[in-house]
């Protein structure tokens, strides 16, 4: 595994599926992403295949939450893995922020 | 014989993360801890070594790992070797305000809420450690 990789790939209109590692060196990547997809309407984040994330990558989920939530739209986190859901519990985010299976 | 004790110094870039992770959880596996003990390493280390090049990017930082004589536990040391910058890395995130997601100082918080213990200490030639014990299963 190439763990420094992340994958982003949008499945669907506004649907995106991030693979790999989100972290200090990868966050920036999905940051532009996200970004990019603007903040009209929600949007799905696919979890399901991350293999790990830190603070850096929980802080641009974290802010990109939020710009949707100013303009009355949801950021989805979908199928996040044990992993995931343990960091979003130990960090207070899990009842913040919008999960599904 | 089975190691008890690996450290390395990094280039401090963030593409050296994985590196510096994958040294440690790799450790914590060897010494006969669970996955999730290994994880914990993984994601303590991510934190610390993340500090480490948004506090001096460009310098080297160590990181090293040590299981102790004591009972079940591993410390996982993280200096850092340079001067403190304006922390670029950081600012590129919204300041907290009332009402809204605190995203900051996150890392650290999370490291105190899956180690056993975490301490600083600076050092005579500059250089700065943390030190956190783990607790493995």
């Amino acid at each position: 595994m190439n763990a420094s990789r992340l994958s982003i790939d949008e499945i669907s209109p506004r649907e995106l599926r991030v693979s790999g590692v989100i972290d200090a060196h990868t966050a920036e990547a999905l940051e532009t992403a996200l970004t990019r997809q603007g903040t009209d309407g929600d949007i799905t984040l696919d979890l399901r295949s991350i293999d790990f994330i830190d603070s850096s990558g929980l802080r641009v989920i974290v802010t990109f939450h939020q710009q949707l939530s100013d303009a009355g739209n949801r950021l989805v986190l979908g199928g996040p893995n044990e992993s995931v859901i343990k960091l979003l519990e130990i960090t207070g985010l899990r009842d913040h922020l919008h999960l599904t299976e | 014989m089975l190691v008890r004790r690996v450290s390395r110094t990094f280039a401090g870039r963030t593409g050296t993360l994985e590196s510096a992770r994958s040294l440690v959880a790799d450790f914590v596996a060897e010494q006969g801890a669970s996955t999730e003990s290994s994880e914990i390493a993984r994601l303590i280390v991510s934190e610390l070594a993340t500090n480490a090049v948004e506090f001096a990017p460009d310098t080297d930082y160590a990181v090293a790992a040590e299981r102790t004589g004591e009972a079940e536990q591993i410390l996982i040391t993280v200096r850092s070797m340079g001067e403190p910058s304006d922390v670029p890395g950081h600012g590129r995130f919204p300041a907290d305000t009332e009402g809204r997601i605190a995203t900051r100082h996150r890392g650290l918080a999370i490291v105190h809420a899956v180690s056993e213990s975490v301490s600083t200490s600076a050092n005579d030639d500059g250089t700065i450690d943390i030190t956190v014990v783990l607790a493995i299963t």
